[in-house]
């Protein structure tokens, strides 16, 4: 049963995450919602990774190997690659949603609509 | 475009549904529990492993050199994604400093000083900007110890960056340094290039092999290479072969980087708070 | 030196990018001729390496930081545990034109971006760009693609809002980046529902593996959908109008390409990770080649009749481009319908073959010509100031080599002999006719239509009295954007006079890296 909470926690969280992204009407929410999707996304890795009664994958100072369990490292690393890859893409779109004030003077999509006709 | 979007949400949705009833349970088949027993006295045991993690936590010791597992597959054998990793962190600090170079004005570059603990504006209360005075020294050697000890315990050199970079934050917001943004972002960018440079001449340096080969493991113990033997150990610092230099390089890289970002937006604020 | 070459093409860029702040001391024109000679080194090394692969029809493999660049798994193992580089055909023929158009676009860049304290990092964003792309179409590992994704589309964000200070591009570049990351954060799960099943992220290595069960399925869905988001095909094409003409036109010219990318991702994925042809297949190819061929008309007429209306120049072009998407898709799109069917691929051989053929041609002819009209229509802006078509007139009589080129690529697309539109158009309508008449009657009112529509901006741009008071800038053209038109029409010239060399030595290999039943 652990294990369904487990992947539902994922589905969940990317539901949010899209929900948001897709109903929200300011940019900065926005933002805030793809970050909620990219969460889930890596708590997906984290989930695959897991054993039970599983140790972190280090050897210093480690318990006898008879006991040694270890949780599965690959995803890890890739989930240190995403989250850095995902703050850089925050920080990119905070100062998108920082120019688009200043030019617009507003952050809500919808009174963004006119941008789309040129002069 | 809302039905069609509540579609599409439902969709994804169910599809993901659908994809987690058919995963396996948590914890099951990838990878296998009995990889970790000591089977043979043989340093290398590569035969009896069934999935890619299992070969990791079995040879990564004594091929890196390397007690962290997860170090030794960032570093070593998913050292490209790295790579590329570090260059997305390049690109945005390069886009940002793009981006934002037109709202800086010619005046900032030669209003060149530091504001003093006791000089401050009624802004940030004196215990405040003391305090975090105090505690930017001990940040900064939790960052270092945490890149410098990359392979042997839980971090490395984005951690550790990032704990120095929050330092930077704290220094920011606590300390209100604005006014020196143009030289000090030029100084930062350029450690940032030579973290990054580093970083991918070792990459060349291994060409002899192969690109981003761990050149250095299991080779002379004065330069990273002790070998480790296969089992739990006190840790060393000299071993790991390239990882501790890779490390270091990314440390560099992520501190000025994102500290880069930090004092860039936080001066964007701040000029627009004190124009109004 | 050879064996290296694989990972030296995508590091040497890297390289230059990383040290450029340090080599602009030095000065601006030194800064220049190290970029352009980064940029012909790229295209040297990746033209040297034509002759083994298209012609021997050799596969290049190099596995980084292995004990040897062709040891793919360690002595015993049945799994790749490194990152591995594979270079067939396919990616060789994407890489060579993506490398082609980075440095026509570095070239044309040369005086039209203005030398202030930008011009460095917008140079260093141009050099990642072609990192990204190069580094997706080389990688075997899926991981390892996403990552050079976010390196393409993060670059491309930045270059699209490049002018920050008008109006529009900051939302342009916005939007394209919420498009790319909602993007790879899926194809992300995508990668994770694969390495939930067989543990690794080796293309070649889950292909051997695939037992096609329903989660791999889904995770085609989650890895196709993104990529054909970012490829801009409809349903899914409403930000390629806003991005394409809010960019620098180099920097459109490149997006071109970065679009077609992804469009190699879908065909990469679609074959070299799930394609299986010798096994009882479950992944019904048949559905799945509809599926990306009603993708591909849909894209054809709504791109086109949308591009009808317009009146901005540039997006015109870009609604174009949606429109051109959709023949790629449609060619590729019977191939893989008729991939491993029932009749064990005689209708392949009989013509799903040359549909793949007419696809594949059409994405590198229309990464040239599409580029091409995007500079010209850059010249365009930059001599009235503006992309309204309405406020054109009269410009063949100030750009007579403008004038020419854009000649030259309106015939290109709409198929007219001897451009290299044609070719390809051509074949895509034969073969397709054999599949399905009524499809190849819609792919040729779109080229109709289209040809209408570049009429009309050739008359209203180009034709008509000279009005110097229109003009807001009437210096000469620097010579940078004139050699970056020349080379895009020079390649436009030589794969429409000779379509049948260019089939055989550069799309054939191209086919036989994504097909194995040839």
């Amino acid at each position: 049963m652990t294990d369904f909470f487990l992947y539902v926690t994922v589905v969940l969280l990317v539901f949010f995450g899209l929900s948001a992204v897709l109903f929200k009407r300011n940019l900065i929410k926005i933002v805030i919602a793809l970050n909620i999707l990219e969460a889930g996304v890596n708590l997906f890795f984290i989930v695959l990774a897991y054993r039970p009664e599983g140790t972190a994958p280090i050897f210093t100072l480690a318990p006898e190997l008879e006991k040694l369990r270890m949780v599965l490292p690959t995803p890890q690393a890739l989930i240190l690659t995403n989250i850095v890859i995902g703050f850089a893409t925050t920080a990119l779109m905070l100062v998108f949603a920082v120019f688009i004030y200043r030019n617009n003077g507003t952050l809500d999509i919808r009174n963004l609509k006119g941008v789309e006709d040129h002069d | 475009m809302k039905l069609a979007s509540f579609l599409s949400l439902v969709l994804i949705t169910g599809f993901l549904f659908v994809a987690i009833n058919k995963l396996h349970p948590v914890g099951a088949p990838l990878g296998n529990p009995d990889v970790l027993k000591d089977r043979s006295s043989a340093a290398t045991d590569i035969i009896n492993v069934n999935t890619m993690d299992d070969y990791y936590l079995r040879n990564s010791q004594t091929e890196t050199g390397s007690n962290n597992v997860v170090s030794s597959i960032v570093f070593d054998y998913r050292g490209f994604d790295t790579l590329g990793e570090a260059t997305v962190l390049f690109l945005v600090v390069t886009s940002i400093s793009m981006l934002l170079s037109l709202l800086y004005k010619r005046e900032d570059v030669d209003d060149y000083e530091f504001r003093k603990p006791n000089e401050f504006p009624g802004d940030v209360s004196r215990i405040i900007s003391y305090g975090s005075y105090l505690l930017y020294p001990l940040i900064i050697t939790f960052g270092v110890y945490l890149v410098i000890h990359g392979h042997l315990s839980p971090g490395g050199g984005f951690q550790g960056g990032a704990v120095m970079a929050s330092g930077t934050a704290l220094l920011l917001v606590s300390a209100l340094i604005t006014r020196h943004v143009h030289r000090t972002r030029r100084i930062f960018s350029f450690f940032e290039s030579l973290g990054l440079t580093i970083f991918i001449s070792m990459g060349f340096a291994g060409i002899g092999t192969t690109f981003l080969y761990n050149f250095l493991a299991n080779g002379s113990s004065t330069l990273f290479g002790r070998a480790i033997p296969f089992g739990p150990n006190p840790g060393f610092l000299n071993s790991g072969g390239v990882l501790p230099v890779l490390s270091f390089a990314i440390g560099v890289e992520v501190f000025f980087g994102l500290s880069i970002i930090l004092v860039t937006l936080f001066h964007v604020a701040r000029h627009r708070k004190d124009m109004e | 030196m050879t064996e290296h070459l694989p990972v030296l093409i995508i590091a040497v860029p890297l390289l230059a990018a990383f040290v450029l702040p340090i080599v602009r001391i030095l000065g601006v024109i030194p800064r220049d001729i190290f970029v352009f000679s980064v940029f012909i080194a790229v295209n040297v090394m990746l033209m040297s390496l034509i002759p083994d692969i298209c012609i021997y029809n050799k596969t290049l493999h190099y596995v980084l930081g292995a004990a040897s660049p062709s040891t793919l798994t360690p002595e015993g193992l049945a799994f790749p545990i490194r990152i591995v580089l594979k270079i067939d055909g396919f990616s060789l023929l994407m890489a060579v034109f993506s490398a082609i158009v980075g440095l026509v676009g570095f070239l044309y860049s040369h005086k039209f971006v203005p030398e202030d304290g930008r011009k460095n990092y917008y140079v260093i964003l141009l050099l990642l760009m072609l990192v990204g792309m190069i580094g997706l179409e080389f990688t075997n590992d899926l991981f390892n693609f996403f990552v050079f994704l976010e390196i393409l589309s993060i670059s491309c964000a930045a270059l699209v809002a490049f002018r920050t200070n008008q109006k529009h591009p900051p939302y342009a570049g916005y939007k394209y980046l919420l498009v790319s990351s909602l993007a790879t954060s899926f194809f992300l799960l995508g990668v994770g529902l694969c390495y939930a099943q067989y543990g690794s992220f080796n293309m070649d290595y889950i292909n051997r593996m695939l037992n096609h069960s329903l989660l791999d399925r889904v995770a085609l869905v989650f890895m196709i959908i993104p990529l054909a988001m970012k490829a801009g095909a409809v349903p899914m094409h409403m930000w390629v109008a806003d991005t394409y003409s809010e960019a620098p036109a180099p920097v459109t010219a490149m997006l071109v390409t970065a679009s077609q990318a992804s469009l190699y991702g879908v065909f990469r994925l679609s074959f070299t990770l799930f394609g299986n042809s010798t096994a009882n297949i479950s992944i019904n190819y048949h559905t799945l080649g509809w599926i990306i061929i009603i993708l591909g008309v849909l894209s054809m007429f709504i791109g086109v009749t949308m591009a009808l209306v317009q009146h901005d120049v540039k997006r015109l072009m870009a609604f174009h481009s949606v429109s051109q998407t959709g023949y790629m898709l449609l060619g590729v799109g019977v191939g893989i319908a008729v991939y491993a069917g029932h009749d064990g691929g005689a209708a392949f051989h009989q013509y799903g073959k040359l549909a793949m053929t007419g696809g594949i041609f059409h994405i590198i002819n229309n990464s040239m010509y599409k580029g091409l009209l995007f500079l010209t229509a850059g010249v365009m802006v930059r001599r009235f100031g503006t992309a309204n078509l309405d406020r054109m007139i009269g410009m063949a009589h100030r750009d007579v080599f403008t004038t020419i080129a854009f000649i030259v690529g309106a015939l290109a697309i709409a198929g007219i002999p001897p451009f290299s539109g044609f070719a390809s158009k051509l074949i895509i309508f034969e073969s397709v006719y054999h599949f399905n008449p009524f499809l190849s009657v819609i792919a040729m009112f779109v080229s109709v239509l289209t040809l209408a529509s570049f009429l009309k901006v050739f008359y209203g741009a180009f034709l008509g009295p000279e009005r110097k008071d229109l003009l807001v800038d009437n210096n000469p053209l620097p010579h940078g954007m004139t050699a970056g038109m020349g080379i895009m029409c020079l390649f436009i010239l030589i794969m429409g006079i000779a379509p049948e060399a260019v089939i055989k030595y550069l799309i054939d290999p191209a086919i036989a890296g994504l097909v194995k039943i040839l």
